[in-house]
């Protein structure tokens, strides 16, 4: 990627559970500049949302971290509450994978969305913010958003509530927006349009994007780059579409073979469970799930490395695929 | 497959309709629905965001009264037992809802095992009893026993869901009612949790109602779909066949958007039509709730809609799309 705007490097977080500690993520390390936009998938569990906080530094209590996030060359992790307080909303803002814990249940929305213009606009007016409100709702789809600004997030639906937190964290106009499983549960014709919006955004505004997302449609519409998260760390990185349509990784391939569609309406998953946490076994983390492994002894013995498997691509694997671009679903890898 | 079975259906909603406030005016969030769901059936509501999946989901659980309707649960009146302990308790017994905001819906300071064990207060069960089937359940979803002690907000997105599948499995229910219960897992777990769904269905006999907007995965597992617009139901009937040859106008929009090649295989008239913002629907209105959005529509759907039922699929509609037309992209579910 070109000059970084936001760069993350040798990212880890390790929860402390009443079961002992939990390694979340594990050397984490990409970065993003103005204007552009990185996708990130994988499993459940791997450690998206605990990325997410830990970029804004809204992780809980009960977490350490090792390693630096850096936006424009400051190391964010190294910030007092103050100083991130003001940074959040303008320069980074989240919506959280769950648009009720961004909503105050007690205040209108519009109202919401209007404070945090205020907050980060100097000087705006009270009336100039609820317009602004009332745009913002506009923008992201929202019918009849003069009206809508007036109710509560429980008079709204669940995809109105997922766009109306989508407002909220565009209000102050901040540079880097991280999106936390923003399209969920919308559906195809709203879930357009919020692409759409995001892509203007970063064409216009040059603002950039980190989306977290389960759905791989939308990263591959919205994103330029995408890093793939297995356990805890990044198993694989490039290009959107290179990743997508000509994976390197085992995993990274397996997963694009899951999804139903239309017209090809089987269930299919990657058998097994990934373990429970990153940083304890010094075998490849995919290797009890991987059919490529096929349980060579490498995988085991040694973690693979992110490095080059084909052109703009790293992988950790010892065994990558050739990567080579062929039509998917007519020869699918069998998951199970 | 939809089978016609002639056992009494497990949930029969007849005439649920639900009126809300809305800032401007009342409205209709459900109007006049009206459906059935067989015993082990599997059966889908999709419709655009906003309108009422979640709103018939919140009646038929007994979560919301309606304004006017009834809901029959095994042939007892869900909005009369919601109304006592004894009646909560019993319809628990036959009917649990996975919600679709899984984090807001679990109680924040309890842990894992304890919010399923909630799920089986009622039932009657000893202690032990409900530790085997907590510990049977979260096995099942597969959440490791180190999560069994932690509490919602310590858990991923996709794990959370789980544990509110899980709440919703324990209870061994005659009835799930799913709302968007995949869409926060990768597709992946998307597909466990789909298998193993199927599975519950098949070897405890649930039945089941999903609502999601994810075409794929409603193809996928509904035995029937049933499609919403602006709180009305506009057409339904066996998945296959309403994939395959949509009668209304709604639904085909629906199967275009939901794939690339069907966006850009639209007509032109049926883009713009179904890009135009609707005005909502005074309470009294008896034309087509979709005329708005439609390229199809004349005069008469202002006032009228003509209902069309054939075995195994129906549809409100006054020009509907014939199973000869040329249609663009029209759906292949030969394979
Ligand atoms: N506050 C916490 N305390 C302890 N463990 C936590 C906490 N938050 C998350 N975890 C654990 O850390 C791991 C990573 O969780 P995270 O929420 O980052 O996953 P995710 O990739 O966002 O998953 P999903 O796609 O399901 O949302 C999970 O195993 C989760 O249980
Ligand atoms: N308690 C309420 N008071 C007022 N209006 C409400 C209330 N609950 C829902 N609504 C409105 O009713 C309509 C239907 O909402 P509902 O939540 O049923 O939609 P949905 O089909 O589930 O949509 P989504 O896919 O976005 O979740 C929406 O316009 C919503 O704003
Ligand atoms: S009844 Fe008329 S307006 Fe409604 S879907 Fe059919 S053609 Fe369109
Ligand atoms: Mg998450
Ligand atoms: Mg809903």
């Amino acid at each position: 990627m070109s000059t970084s705007l936001l760069e993350v490097s040798g990212l880890g977080v390790t929860y402390q559970t009443p079961t002992g500690p939990l390694a979340a993520l594990d050397d984490v390390r990409f970065s993003i500049g103005a204007g552009e936009s990185i996708g990130i998938v994988g499993e459940s569990g791997s450690g998206k949302s605990t990325l997410a906080l830990a970029l804004l530094g809204l992780l809980p209590t009960n977490a350490t971290t090792t390693g630096a996030v850096r936006l424009d060359g400051v190391n964010l992790l190294s910030l007092n509450r103050k100083e991130l307080d003001r940074r959040r909303g303008k320069d980074l803002a989240l919506v959280y994978q769950d648009a009720l814990v961004s909503l105050n249940p007690v205040r209108t929305v519009g109202s919401q969305i209007a404070e945090v213009v205020r907050r980060h606009i100097p000087g705006t007016d009270r009336r100039a913010a609820d317009e602004t409100a009332i745009e913002a709702l506009r923008r992201v789809g929202i019918p009849d958003p003069g009206r809508r600004a007036r109710q509560y997030a429980h008079e709204f639906s669940g995809g109105m509530r997922q766009r109306a937190a989508i407002a909220m964290a565009l209000a102050a106009g901040p540079r880097v927006l991280v999106a936390d499983e923003v399209t969920t549960a919308l559906d195809v014709t709203v879930k357009a349009q919020i692409l759409d919006l995001l892509d203007d955004l970063r064409s216009t505004e040059g603002m950039s994007v980190i989306s977290i997302s389960h759905d791989l449609e939308a990263v591959r519409r919205i994103t330029d780059h995408l890093a793939v998260m297995y356990a805890g760390r990044v198993v694989e990185l490039g290009p959107t579409a290179d990743v997508l349509s000509a994976s390197t990784h085992p995993y990274t391939a397996a997963l694009m073979d899951c999804a139903p569609t239309i017209t090809r309406p089987v269930i299919s998953f990657i058998s097994g469970a990934p373990p429970k946490t990153a940083a304890a076994t010094p075998a490849c983390a995919f290797a009890a799930r991987c059919i490529v492994s096929a349980g060579r002894e490498a995988c085991t013995l040694e973690r693979p490395v992110l490095r080059p498997t084909k052109a703009h691509v790293t992988a950790a694997c010892h065994f990558p695929l050739d990567g080579a671009a062929e039509p998917r679903h007519h020869d699918p890898i069998p998951v199970h | 497959m939809t089978q016609v079975r002639d056992e009494t259906p497990v949930l029969d909603v007849a005439g649920l309709s639900q009126r809300f406030a809305g800032g401007s005016g009342h409205f209709w969030a459900a109007k006049d629905v009206s459906f059935q769901v067989a015993p082990a059936e599997a059966v889908a509501l999709v419709g655009e965001s906003g309108s009422g999946k979640t709103t018939v989901a919140q009646a038929i659980s007994g979560l919301q009264a309606p304004t006017s309707g009834t809901v029959h649960l095994a042939g007892q009146d869900v909005v009369r037992l919601a109304r006592t302990r004894r009646g909560r308790r019993d319809l628990a017994g036959r009917l649990q809802m996975v919600f679709q905001d899984p984090y807001s819906s679990l109680d924040p300071t309890k842990p894992v095992f304890q919010l399923v064990e909630e799920s089986l207060l009622l039932s009657g069960l000893s202690r032990p009893q409900r530790h085997e089937r907590v510990a049977e359940s979260l096995d099942i979803v597969g959440l490791d026993p180190v999560q069994h002690a932690r509490r919602p907000r310590e858990l991923s997105g996709g794990q959370r869901q789980r544990v509110g599948i899980a709440r919703a499995i324990a209870p061994r229910p005659q009835l799930l009612v799913l709302d968007e219960p995949v869409a926060s897992l990768d597709v992946s777990v998307q597909g466990q949790i789909l298998q193993l769904l199927d599975d519950i269905r098949t070897r405890e006999n649930v039945a089941m109602l999903v609502i999601a907007h994810d075409l794929g995965v409603v193809r996928a597992i509904a035995d029937r779909t049933l499609v919403m617009y602006r709180g009305s139901l506009v057409e339904g009937g066996a998945t296959p066949r309403v994939f395959a040859e949509p009668a209304h106008p709604n639904t085909q929009g629906l199967l275009w958007s939901a794939t690339a090649h069907g966006q850009q295989a639209m007509p032109t008239a049926a883009k713009i039509a179904l890009a135009t913002d609707a005005a909502p629907l005074p309470l009294a209105d008896t034309g087509c709730p979709f005329r708005a959005r439609c390229w199809r529509r004349t005069a008469e759907c202002d006032t009228d809609v003509a209902r069309v039922e054939t075995e195994a699929h129906w549809f409100a509609c006054n020009h509907p799309i014939s199973a000869s037309e040329e249609v663009a992209d029209r759906v292949d579910v030969t394979a």
